[in-house]
Protein backbone atom coordinates (compact mmCIF):
# COMPACT_ATOMS: atom_id res chain seq x y z
CA UNK A 1 0.00 0.00 0.00
CA UNK A 2 1.09 3.11 -0.73
CA UNK A 3 0.62 6.68 1.87
CA UNK A 4 -1.83 8.25 0.19
CA UNK A 5 -3.94 4.89 0.10
CA UNK A 6 -3.01 4.71 3.66
CA UNK A 7 -3.92 7.97 4.34
CA UNK A 8 -7.16 7.64 2.18
CA UNK A 9 -8.46 4.34 4.28
CA UNK A 10 -7.59 5.87 7.61
CA UNK A 11 -8.35 9.17 7.24
CA UNK A 12 -11.58 9.10 9.57
CA UNK A 13 -9.74 7.19 12.20
CA UNK A 14 -6.26 9.82 12.54
CA UNK A 15 -8.69 12.51 12.45
CA UNK A 16 -10.89 11.66 15.22
CA UNK A 17 -7.51 10.79 17.26
CA UNK A 18 -5.88 14.18 16.07
CA UNK A 19 -9.07 15.98 17.47
CA UNK A 20 -9.33 13.43 20.86
CA UNK A 21 -5.48 13.88 21.35
CA UNK A 22 -5.66 17.90 21.25
CA UNK A 23 -9.11 17.59 23.54
CA UNK A 24 -7.82 15.39 26.28
CA UNK A 25 -4.81 17.62 26.40
CA UNK A 26 -6.48 20.54 26.31
CA UNK A 27 -9.09 19.37 28.89
CA UNK A 28 -6.58 17.89 31.44
CA UNK A 29 -4.44 21.21 31.43
CA UNK A 30 -7.89 22.96 32.11
CA UNK A 31 -8.84 20.94 34.84
CA UNK A 32 -4.79 21.05 36.16
CA UNK A 33 -4.95 24.73 36.12
CA UNK A 34 -8.14 25.31 38.33
CA UNK A 35 -6.42 22.82 41.28
CA UNK A 36 -2.76 23.44 40.70
CA UNK A 37 -3.86 27.86 40.39
CA UNK A 38 -5.81 27.27 43.23
CA UNK A 39 -3.48 25.06 45.47
CA UNK A 40 -0.65 27.60 44.52
CA UNK A 41 -2.73 30.87 46.18
CA UNK A 42 -3.78 28.49 48.73
CA UNK A 43 -0.11 27.92 50.26
CA UNK A 44 1.83 30.75 49.06
CA UNK A 45 2.07 32.19 52.18
CA UNK A 46 2.75 28.89 53.99
CA UNK A 47 6.19 27.17 53.80
CA UNK A 48 4.90 24.17 55.21
CA UNK A 49 1.65 23.53 53.04
CA UNK A 50 3.89 24.56 49.90
CA UNK A 51 6.35 22.27 50.68
CA UNK A 52 3.94 19.39 50.96
CA UNK A 53 1.87 20.36 47.90
CA UNK A 54 5.31 20.84 45.94
CA UNK A 55 6.26 17.27 47.03
CA UNK A 56 2.95 15.61 46.32
CA UNK A 57 2.54 17.03 42.99
CA UNK A 58 6.43 15.61 41.99
CA UNK A 59 5.82 12.38 43.41
CA UNK A 60 2.93 12.23 41.17
CA UNK A 61 4.98 13.46 38.30
CA UNK A 62 7.85 10.70 38.92
CA UNK A 63 5.28 7.63 38.57
CA UNK A 64 5.69 6.32 35.61
CA UNK A 65 2.48 7.05 33.44
CA UNK A 66 1.81 3.18 31.89
CA UNK A 67 2.00 2.12 35.74
CA UNK A 68 0.11 5.15 36.56
CA UNK A 69 -2.45 4.54 33.62
CA UNK A 70 -2.22 0.78 34.85
CA UNK A 71 -3.56 1.83 38.40
CA UNK A 72 -6.18 3.40 37.49
CA UNK A 73 -8.01 1.14 35.43
CA UNK A 74 -8.92 -0.63 38.37
CA UNK A 75 -10.98 2.95 39.54
CA UNK A 76 -11.99 4.22 36.78
CA UNK A 77 -11.94 1.27 33.87
CA UNK A 78 -10.22 1.78 30.46
CA UNK A 79 -11.28 5.02 27.95
CA UNK A 80 -10.96 8.43 28.53
CA UNK A 81 -11.31 9.03 32.48
CA UNK A 82 -8.15 7.30 33.37
CA UNK A 83 -6.33 9.07 31.17
CA UNK A 84 -7.71 12.47 32.00
CA UNK A 85 -7.22 11.81 35.65
CA UNK A 86 -3.16 10.57 35.19
CA UNK A 87 -2.77 13.69 32.64
CA UNK A 88 -4.25 16.23 35.38
CA UNK A 89 -2.07 14.82 38.05
CA UNK A 90 0.91 15.15 35.87
CA UNK A 91 0.23 18.66 34.97
CA UNK A 92 0.24 20.03 38.33
CA UNK A 93 3.76 20.11 38.93
CA UNK A 94 4.64 22.91 36.81
CA UNK A 95 1.12 24.89 37.12
CA UNK A 96 1.83 24.58 41.35
CA UNK A 97 5.31 25.82 41.03
CA UNK A 98 4.64 28.65 38.79
CA UNK A 99 1.60 29.81 40.35
CA UNK A 100 3.48 29.85 43.57
CA UNK A 101 6.61 31.44 42.11
CA UNK A 102 4.61 33.99 40.02
CA UNK A 103 2.70 35.31 43.26
CA UNK A 104 5.47 35.87 45.43
CA UNK A 105 7.34 37.44 42.73
CA UNK A 106 4.78 40.33 42.29
CA UNK A 107 6.92 43.65 43.28
CA UNK A 108 6.35 44.25 46.85
CA UNK A 109 6.08 48.41 46.13
CA UNK A 110 3.52 47.35 44.09
CA UNK A 111 1.84 45.02 47.02
CA UNK A 112 2.18 47.93 49.67
CA UNK A 113 0.57 50.76 47.35
CA UNK A 114 -2.62 48.17 46.92
CA UNK A 115 -2.44 48.09 50.37
CA UNK A 116 -2.28 51.37 51.27
CA UNK A 117 -5.07 52.47 48.88
CA UNK A 118 -7.37 50.39 50.71
CA UNK A 119 -7.68 47.24 48.61
CA UNK A 120 -8.47 43.89 50.93
CA UNK A 121 -6.45 41.06 50.30
CA UNK A 122 -8.92 39.19 48.38
CA UNK A 123 -9.77 41.91 45.85
CA UNK A 124 -6.05 42.27 46.32
CA UNK A 125 -5.05 38.91 44.93
CA UNK A 126 -7.81 39.58 41.71
CA UNK A 127 -6.79 42.85 40.92
CA UNK A 128 -3.17 42.98 41.49
CA UNK A 129 -1.24 39.61 42.12
CA UNK A 130 -3.13 36.97 39.62
CA UNK A 131 -2.69 39.83 36.74
CA UNK A 132 0.53 40.67 38.05
CA UNK A 133 1.78 36.51 38.41
CA UNK A 134 -0.55 35.86 35.08
CA UNK A 135 2.72 35.50 32.65
CA UNK A 136 5.00 33.61 34.69
CA UNK A 137 1.29 30.58 35.70
CA UNK A 138 0.83 30.93 31.60
CA UNK A 139 4.58 29.28 31.72
CA UNK A 140 3.54 26.98 33.95
CA UNK A 141 0.77 25.95 32.58
CA UNK A 142 1.80 25.82 28.87
CA UNK A 143 4.72 23.88 30.00
CA UNK A 144 2.22 21.28 31.64
CA UNK A 145 0.41 21.05 27.98
CA UNK A 146 3.28 20.12 26.28
CA UNK A 147 4.25 17.78 28.83
CA UNK A 148 0.84 16.15 28.15
CA UNK A 149 0.81 16.07 24.76
CA UNK A 150 3.47 13.33 24.69
CA UNK A 151 2.03 11.32 28.02
CA UNK A 152 -1.36 11.48 26.49
CA UNK A 153 -0.19 9.11 23.84
CA UNK A 154 0.71 6.32 25.80
CA UNK A 155 -2.81 6.30 26.96
CA UNK A 156 -3.59 4.27 23.75
CA UNK A 157 -1.85 1.23 26.48
CA UNK A 158 -5.68 1.69 28.30
CA UNK A 159 -7.53 2.32 25.32
CA UNK A 160 -7.81 6.05 25.83
CA UNK A 161 -8.08 8.67 23.45
CA UNK A 162 -5.74 10.53 20.95
CA UNK A 163 -2.74 9.43 18.31
CA UNK A 164 -0.85 6.89 20.92
CA UNK A 165 -3.90 4.55 18.96
CA UNK A 166 -2.25 4.71 15.88
CA UNK A 167 1.35 4.49 17.27
CA UNK A 168 0.35 1.67 18.93
CA UNK A 169 -1.67 -0.32 16.27
CA UNK A 170 1.68 0.40 14.33
CA UNK A 171 3.99 -0.85 16.95
CA UNK A 172 1.71 -4.00 17.43
CA UNK A 173 1.56 -4.95 13.91
CA UNK A 174 5.25 -4.53 12.73
CA UNK A 175 6.11 -6.49 9.50
CA UNK A 176 2.78 -5.72 8.46
CA UNK A 177 2.29 -3.41 5.14
CA UNK A 178 1.24 0.07 7.14
CA UNK A 179 2.38 -0.74 10.28
CA UNK A 180 5.62 2.25 9.70
CA UNK A 181 2.65 4.50 8.50
CA UNK A 182 0.60 3.93 10.94
CA UNK A 183 3.91 4.72 13.35
CA UNK A 184 5.20 7.98 11.50
CA UNK A 185 1.58 9.47 11.20
CA UNK A 186 0.53 9.11 14.92
CA UNK A 187 3.96 10.56 15.87
CA UNK A 188 3.68 13.06 13.11
CA UNK A 189 0.22 13.57 14.77
CA UNK A 190 1.36 14.20 18.03
CA UNK A 191 4.24 16.77 17.11
CA UNK A 192 1.67 18.77 15.09
CA UNK A 193 -1.11 18.99 18.24
CA UNK A 194 2.28 19.91 20.30
CA UNK A 195 2.57 22.79 17.42
CA UNK A 196 -0.76 23.98 17.64
CA UNK A 197 -1.04 24.36 20.96
CA UNK A 198 2.08 25.96 21.28
CA UNK A 199 0.66 28.65 18.77
CA UNK A 200 -2.88 28.75 21.03
CA UNK A 201 -0.81 29.70 24.17
CA UNK A 202 1.46 32.18 22.03
CA UNK A 203 -2.31 33.53 21.02
CA UNK A 204 -3.39 33.81 24.57
CA UNK A 205 -0.44 35.35 25.85
CA UNK A 206 -1.00 37.92 23.32
CA UNK A 207 -4.63 38.59 24.62
CA UNK A 208 -4.41 38.36 28.62
CA UNK A 209 -1.05 39.96 29.07
CA UNK A 210 -1.57 43.59 29.13
CA UNK A 211 1.06 45.92 26.97
CA UNK A 212 2.31 47.40 30.47
CA UNK A 213 4.20 44.14 31.32
CA UNK A 214 4.97 42.66 28.03
CA UNK A 215 8.34 42.31 28.06
CA UNK B 1 -4.99 78.73 66.68
CA UNK B 2 -5.36 75.88 63.74
CA UNK B 3 -7.57 72.98 64.64
CA UNK B 4 -6.02 70.09 65.60
CA UNK B 5 -6.57 66.53 62.48
CA UNK B 6 -4.75 64.14 63.65
CA UNK B 7 -4.10 63.05 67.44
CA UNK B 8 -1.71 60.34 68.15
CA UNK B 9 -2.38 59.12 72.04
CA UNK B 10 0.46 57.66 73.80
CA UNK B 11 1.42 55.34 70.34
CA UNK B 12 3.45 52.41 70.96
CA UNK B 13 4.44 49.59 68.43
CA UNK B 14 6.64 46.38 69.51
CA UNK B 15 7.57 43.90 67.36
CA UNK B 16 7.17 40.76 68.28
CA UNK B 17 10.02 38.67 70.04
CA UNK B 18 12.10 42.54 70.24
CA UNK B 19 12.65 43.70 73.87
CA UNK B 20 12.62 47.68 72.44
CA UNK B 21 10.02 49.29 71.31
CA UNK B 22 10.36 50.55 67.89
CA UNK B 23 7.76 53.32 68.82
CA UNK B 24 7.30 54.17 72.19
CA UNK B 25 4.56 55.72 74.20
CA UNK B 26 4.44 59.31 71.15
CA UNK B 27 1.98 61.62 71.87
CA UNK B 28 1.20 63.97 69.22
CA UNK B 29 -1.15 66.30 67.11
CA UNK B 30 -1.12 67.27 63.54
CA UNK B 31 -2.80 70.35 63.30
CA UNK B 32 -5.50 70.49 59.98
CA UNK B 33 -3.85 71.73 56.63
CA UNK B 34 -0.35 71.86 57.60
CA UNK B 35 2.80 69.42 56.42
CA UNK B 36 4.18 68.02 59.35
CA UNK B 37 7.47 66.65 58.60
CA UNK B 38 8.70 63.49 60.00
CA UNK B 39 12.72 63.36 60.77
CA UNK B 40 15.66 61.57 62.68
CA UNK B 41 17.92 59.04 62.27
CA UNK B 42 17.32 55.74 60.63
CA UNK B 43 15.90 53.84 62.89
CA UNK B 44 14.04 55.78 64.95
CA UNK B 45 10.73 54.60 64.38
CA UNK B 46 9.29 57.87 61.70
CA UNK B 47 8.30 55.39 59.03
CA UNK B 48 6.72 53.06 61.27
CA UNK B 49 4.92 55.99 63.29
CA UNK B 50 3.45 57.38 59.96
CA UNK B 51 2.52 53.64 58.98
CA UNK B 52 0.47 53.31 62.07
CA UNK B 53 -1.99 56.27 61.23
CA UNK B 54 -3.29 54.11 58.13
CA UNK B 55 -2.69 51.20 60.11
CA UNK B 56 -0.31 49.59 57.21
CA UNK B 57 1.19 48.40 61.09
CA UNK B 58 -1.12 48.26 63.91
CA UNK B 59 -0.07 49.83 67.29
CA UNK B 60 0.55 47.68 69.91
CA UNK B 61 -1.25 50.02 72.07
CA UNK B 62 -2.25 53.53 72.41
CA UNK B 63 -4.73 55.43 69.52
CA UNK B 64 -5.09 57.12 66.84
CA UNK B 65 -8.02 60.03 66.16
CA UNK B 66 -9.00 61.42 63.00
CA UNK B 67 -10.82 64.07 62.84
CA UNK B 68 -11.89 63.18 66.67
CA UNK B 69 -12.81 59.73 65.10
CA UNK B 70 -10.91 56.93 67.04
CA UNK B 71 -9.89 55.03 64.24
CA UNK B 72 -7.50 52.48 66.04
CA UNK B 73 -10.02 49.83 65.62
CA UNK B 74 -12.04 50.41 62.54
CA UNK B 75 -11.65 48.37 59.09
CA UNK B 76 -8.76 49.33 58.62
CA UNK B 77 -8.92 48.88 54.62
CA UNK B 78 -12.01 51.66 55.11
CA UNK B 79 -9.90 53.58 56.40
CA UNK B 80 -6.99 53.58 54.53
CA UNK B 81 -9.28 54.57 51.25
CA UNK B 82 -9.95 57.97 53.08
CA UNK B 83 -5.88 58.35 53.54
CA UNK B 84 -3.69 59.14 51.13
CA UNK B 85 -0.30 57.26 50.66
CA UNK B 86 2.40 57.88 48.48
CA UNK B 87 5.42 55.99 49.11
CA UNK B 88 8.95 56.26 47.63
CA UNK B 89 8.69 53.77 45.15
CA UNK B 90 5.41 55.12 43.79
CA UNK B 91 4.12 51.25 43.36
CA UNK B 92 1.69 52.33 40.36
CA UNK B 93 0.21 49.35 38.95
CA UNK B 94 2.17 48.47 36.08
CA UNK B 95 -0.61 45.86 33.93
CA UNK B 96 -2.57 49.23 34.24
CA UNK B 97 -2.53 52.57 32.36
CA UNK B 98 -2.65 55.82 33.63
CA UNK B 99 -5.85 56.50 34.36
CA UNK B 100 -6.65 53.03 36.48
CA UNK B 101 -4.38 53.61 38.58
CA UNK B 102 -5.34 57.58 39.33
CA UNK B 103 -9.07 55.84 39.22
CA UNK B 104 -8.25 52.49 41.72
CA UNK B 105 -9.43 53.67 44.61
CA UNK B 106 -12.38 55.44 43.05
CA UNK B 107 -13.29 52.20 41.69
CA UNK B 108 -13.11 50.49 45.13
CA UNK B 109 -15.33 53.00 46.39
CA UNK B 110 -17.93 51.91 43.63
CA UNK B 111 -18.06 55.79 41.78
CA UNK B 112 -19.87 55.36 38.40
CA UNK B 113 -17.48 55.10 35.75
CA UNK B 114 -17.99 58.53 33.86
CA UNK B 115 -17.43 60.22 37.34
CA UNK B 116 -13.98 58.07 37.51
CA UNK B 117 -12.77 59.45 34.15
CA UNK B 118 -13.91 63.00 34.76
CA UNK B 119 -12.12 62.62 38.21
CA UNK B 120 -8.99 61.36 36.73
CA UNK B 121 -8.85 63.94 34.37
CA UNK B 122 -9.02 66.46 36.86
CA UNK B 123 -6.48 65.23 39.00
CA UNK B 124 -4.27 64.54 36.08
CA UNK B 125 -4.09 68.28 35.50
CA UNK B 126 -3.76 68.60 39.45
CA UNK B 127 -0.19 67.16 39.18
CA UNK B 128 0.90 68.71 35.93
CA UNK B 129 0.31 65.91 33.62
CA UNK B 130 -2.28 66.38 29.92
CA UNK B 131 -4.45 64.01 30.18
CA UNK B 132 -4.98 63.63 26.90
CA UNK B 133 -1.34 62.53 26.22
CA UNK B 134 -0.78 60.49 29.85
CA UNK B 135 -4.61 58.73 30.94
CA UNK B 136 -3.95 55.88 28.54
CA UNK B 137 -0.04 55.46 29.11
CA UNK B 138 1.59 52.77 31.10
CA UNK B 139 3.97 53.17 33.64
CA UNK B 140 6.56 51.76 31.95
CA UNK B 141 6.30 54.44 29.51
CA UNK B 142 6.81 57.09 31.81
CA UNK B 143 9.33 58.76 34.10
CA UNK B 144 10.64 58.70 37.55
CA UNK B 145 9.29 61.70 38.07
CA UNK B 146 6.22 61.30 36.07
CA UNK B 147 5.24 58.21 37.78
CA UNK B 148 5.53 60.06 41.14
CA UNK B 149 3.17 62.63 40.02
CA UNK B 150 0.44 59.72 38.89
CA UNK B 151 1.15 58.56 42.36
CA UNK B 152 0.37 61.99 44.22
CA UNK B 153 -2.66 61.87 41.55
CA UNK B 154 -3.75 58.19 42.98
CA UNK B 155 -3.53 59.68 46.18
CA UNK B 156 -5.76 62.81 46.37
CA UNK B 157 -8.47 61.33 43.74
CA UNK B 158 -10.53 60.58 46.54
CA UNK B 159 -10.18 63.88 48.16
CA UNK B 160 -8.87 62.43 51.29
CA UNK B 161 -8.50 64.88 54.26
CA UNK B 162 -5.30 63.32 55.02
CA UNK B 163 -2.08 62.28 53.11
CA UNK B 164 0.91 60.29 54.25
CA UNK B 165 4.20 60.35 52.14
CA UNK B 166 7.28 58.57 52.64
CA UNK B 167 9.93 60.05 51.06
CA UNK B 168 8.35 60.53 48.03
CA UNK B 169 10.70 62.52 46.16
CA UNK B 170 13.65 60.17 47.31
CA UNK B 171 14.38 57.91 43.78
CA UNK B 172 14.34 60.49 41.48
CA UNK B 173 17.52 63.02 40.68
CA UNK B 174 17.98 66.41 42.61
CA UNK B 175 17.02 68.46 39.99
CA UNK B 176 13.66 66.94 39.60
CA UNK B 177 12.84 66.75 43.23
CA UNK B 178 13.15 70.27 43.63
CA UNK B 179 10.96 70.51 40.81
CA UNK B 180 8.67 68.03 42.42
CA UNK B 181 9.18 69.68 45.84
CA UNK B 182 8.25 73.37 44.26
CA UNK B 183 4.95 71.97 42.28
CA UNK B 184 3.69 69.56 45.24
CA UNK B 185 3.90 73.42 47.29
CA UNK B 186 2.02 75.26 44.98
CA UNK B 187 -0.01 72.35 45.08
CA UNK B 188 -0.79 72.07 48.71
CA UNK B 189 -1.74 76.20 48.75
CA UNK B 190 -4.28 75.45 46.85
CA UNK B 191 -5.84 72.30 48.38
CA UNK B 192 -4.57 72.82 52.26
CA UNK B 193 -4.26 68.82 52.71
CA UNK B 194 -3.35 68.03 56.31
CA UNK B 195 0.21 66.15 55.62
CA UNK B 196 2.44 63.63 57.13
CA UNK B 197 5.48 63.69 55.22
CA UNK B 198 8.66 61.25 56.28
CA UNK B 199 12.03 62.36 54.67
CA UNK B 200 15.41 61.67 55.87
CA UNK B 201 16.32 64.83 54.25
CA UNK B 202 17.11 68.22 56.62
CA UNK B 203 16.66 70.46 53.78
CA UNK B 204 13.76 68.87 52.66
CA UNK B 205 11.80 68.94 56.00
CA UNK B 206 12.65 72.97 56.46
CA UNK B 207 11.85 73.61 52.79
CA UNK B 208 8.82 71.69 52.85
CA UNK B 209 7.08 71.43 56.66
CA UNK B 210 4.82 73.62 58.40
CA UNK B 211 6.05 72.14 61.32
CA UNK B 212 9.08 69.66 62.12
CA UNK B 213 8.81 66.63 64.40
CA UNK B 214 12.39 65.52 64.67
CA UNK B 215 12.34 62.14 66.29
CA UNK B 216 14.60 60.21 68.37
CA UNK B 217 15.39 56.29 69.24
CA UNK B 218 12.07 54.95 69.97
CA UNK B 219 10.18 58.05 68.45
CA UNK B 220 11.02 59.79 70.90
CA UNK B 221 9.87 63.60 70.19
CA UNK B 222 13.04 65.47 70.98
CA UNK B 223 11.48 69.05 69.27
CA UNK B 224 8.02 69.68 67.42
CA UNK B 225 8.24 73.06 66.12
CA UNK B 226 8.39 75.34 62.73
CA UNK B 227 11.35 74.94 60.87
CA UNK B 228 12.51 78.56 62.13
CA UNK B 229 12.71 77.70 65.73
CA UNK B 230 14.13 74.29 65.42
CA UNK B 231 17.20 76.11 63.47
CA UNK B 232 17.35 79.20 65.52
CA UNK B 233 16.15 77.35 68.69
CA UNK B 234 17.61 73.71 68.76
CA UNK B 235 15.69 72.12 71.72
CA UNK B 236 18.77 69.43 72.86
CA UNK B 237 22.55 68.85 71.51
CA UNK B 238 20.49 66.19 69.58
CA UNK B 239 18.80 68.96 67.35
CA UNK B 240 21.40 70.79 67.39
CA UNK B 241 23.98 67.67 65.53
CA UNK B 242 20.74 66.69 63.24
CA UNK B 243 20.51 70.16 62.03
CA UNK B 244 23.98 70.32 61.41
CA UNK B 245 27.04 72.85 61.20
CA UNK B 246 24.92 75.26 58.67
CA UNK B 247 21.88 76.31 60.81
CA UNK B 248 23.20 79.59 60.72
CA UNK B 249 23.24 79.45 56.61
CA UNK B 250 20.09 77.47 57.10
CA UNK B 251 18.24 79.85 58.84
CA UNK B 252 18.74 82.14 56.07
CA UNK B 253 16.66 80.23 53.73
CA UNK B 254 13.98 80.47 56.26
CA UNK B 255 13.76 84.06 56.55
CA UNK B 256 11.83 86.28 54.39
CA UNK B 257 12.89 89.61 52.77
CA UNK B 258 10.69 92.53 55.64
CA UNK B 259 10.28 95.94 55.30
CA UNK B 260 12.19 96.38 58.20
CA UNK B 261 15.61 94.36 56.94
CA UNK B 262 15.55 97.22 54.44
CA UNK B 263 17.71 100.33 54.47
CA UNK B 264 18.33 103.19 52.12
CA UNK B 265 20.69 102.91 48.78
CA UNK B 266 24.38 103.40 50.18
CA UNK B 267 25.98 106.70 49.18
CA UNK B 268 28.63 106.88 46.54
CA UNK B 269 31.97 105.58 48.41
CA UNK B 270 35.19 105.30 46.65
CA UNK B 271 33.63 104.80 43.00
CA UNK B 272 31.16 102.15 44.54
CA UNK B 273 27.99 103.16 43.33
CA UNK B 274 24.13 101.57 42.80
CA UNK B 275 23.56 102.93 38.80
CA UNK B 276 20.09 103.60 37.70
CA UNK B 277 18.40 103.10 34.04
CA UNK B 278 15.14 104.84 33.59
CA UNK B 279 14.87 105.83 37.45
CA UNK B 280 15.58 102.08 38.13
CA UNK B 281 17.91 100.15 40.00
CA UNK B 282 19.95 97.68 37.37
CA UNK B 283 23.48 97.08 38.96
CA UNK B 284 26.65 98.38 40.43
CA UNK B 285 29.59 100.66 39.25
CA UNK B 286 32.44 98.52 41.87
CA UNK B 287 34.99 100.99 41.24
CA UNK B 288 35.78 104.50 39.58
CA UNK B 289 35.16 103.73 35.63
CA UNK B 290 34.56 100.33 35.94
CA UNK B 291 31.55 99.04 33.67
CA UNK B 292 28.63 98.59 35.31
CA UNK B 293 27.73 94.83 37.19
CA UNK B 294 24.42 94.14 36.27
CA UNK B 295 22.16 92.32 38.79
CA UNK B 296 18.66 90.75 39.25
CA UNK B 297 16.98 93.01 42.00
CA UNK B 298 14.54 90.91 44.25
CA UNK B 299 10.98 91.63 43.83
CA UNK B 300 9.74 92.04 47.14
CA UNK B 301 6.50 90.57 46.08
CA UNK B 302 8.07 87.52 44.78
CA UNK B 303 8.65 86.61 48.71
CA UNK B 304 12.27 86.28 48.38
CA UNK B 305 14.65 85.88 51.62
CA UNK B 306 17.61 86.29 53.29
CA UNK B 307 19.90 83.98 51.60
CA UNK B 308 18.62 85.56 48.62
CA UNK B 309 20.21 88.64 49.15
CA UNK B 310 22.93 87.21 51.07
CA UNK B 311 23.88 85.16 47.59
CA UNK B 312 23.20 88.27 45.43
CA UNK B 313 26.19 90.37 48.20
CA UNK B 314 28.47 87.66 47.57
CA UNK B 315 27.69 86.88 43.56
CA UNK B 316 28.34 90.47 42.72
CA UNK B 317 30.66 91.58 45.35
CA UNK B 318 28.59 94.51 45.84
CA UNK B 319 27.73 95.92 49.13
CA UNK B 320 24.48 94.94 49.51
CA UNK B 321 21.73 93.38 47.53
CA UNK B 322 18.72 95.72 46.14
CA UNK B 323 14.97 94.71 46.57
CA UNK B 324 12.74 96.96 44.78
CA UNK B 325 8.58 97.00 43.92
CA UNK B 326 6.80 95.11 40.99
CA UNK B 327 7.63 98.02 39.23
CA UNK B 328 11.27 97.83 39.26
CA UNK B 329 11.63 101.23 41.52
CA UNK B 330 13.93 100.75 44.46
CA UNK B 331 12.21 100.13 47.82
CA UNK B 332 15.58 99.70 49.41
CA UNK B 333 18.65 97.29 50.07
CA UNK B 334 19.68 94.87 52.30
CA UNK B 335 23.21 94.70 53.37
CA UNK B 336 25.03 92.05 55.67
CA UNK B 337 25.03 93.76 58.83
CA UNK B 338 20.80 93.21 58.29
CA UNK B 339 22.03 89.53 57.15
CA UNK B 340 24.02 88.88 60.04
CA UNK B 341 21.50 90.58 62.58
CA UNK B 342 18.84 88.40 61.34
CA UNK B 343 20.48 85.02 61.77
CA UNK B 344 21.92 86.02 65.60
CA UNK B 345 18.27 88.02 66.80
CA UNK B 346 15.36 86.22 66.98
CA UNK B 347 14.75 83.86 64.57
CA UNK B 348 10.88 82.29 63.28
CA UNK B 349 9.49 86.15 62.49
CA UNK B 350 6.92 85.93 65.33
CA UNK B 351 4.90 83.14 62.98
CA UNK B 352 3.31 80.47 64.57
CA UNK B 353 4.41 81.47 68.03
CA UNK B 354 0.65 79.58 69.12
CA UNK B 355 2.88 76.79 68.96
CA UNK B 356 4.49 77.41 71.90
CA UNK B 357 1.20 77.90 73.93
CA UNK B 358 1.22 73.70 72.76
CA UNK B 359 3.30 73.40 75.91
CA UNK B 360 6.47 75.27 76.56
CA UNK B 361 9.40 72.33 76.05
CA UNK B 362 7.46 72.17 72.27
CA UNK B 363 6.88 68.28 72.28
CA UNK B 364 3.58 68.58 71.06
CA UNK B 365 1.45 67.45 73.45
CA UNK B 366 -1.58 69.06 74.21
Amino acid sequence: MSYEEYLGFFQEDLLRQFGDHFAVVLLSTLLGTIVGVGAGILVRHHPGGREVVLKIAGTMLTVPSLALYALLIGILGLGWPPVLLALTAYSLLPIIQNTIVGLNSVNAAVLEAARGIGMSDRVRLVRVELPLAWPVILVGIRTAAIILVSTAALGAVVRGPGLGNAIYAGLNSIGSSVALYQVLTGIGGVVVVGLLLNALFFAVARITIPRGIRD
Amino acid sequence: MTETLIRLEQLSKTYPGHSVPAVESLDLSIPDGEIVMFIGPSGCGKTTTMKMINRLIEPSSGSIVIAGEDVTSIDPNELRRRVGYVIQQVGLFPHVRVSGNVGAVLRLLKWPADKIARRVDEMLDLVGLDPSQYRDSYPKQLSGGQQQRVGVARALAADPPVMLMDEPFGSVDPITRERLQDEFLRLQREIRKTIVFVTHDISEALRMGDRIAILGERSRVEQYDTPGNVVARPASDFVANFIGANAGLRALTLMPIDRKNLVPAPPEREGTRLVYEDDRPVGWCLAAGAATTRIQPLRLSAQPVLADALNQIVSSQAPAAVVVDDDGRLLGCVDMRAVQAAVVGAAGNGERSDLQMEGASGDGTG
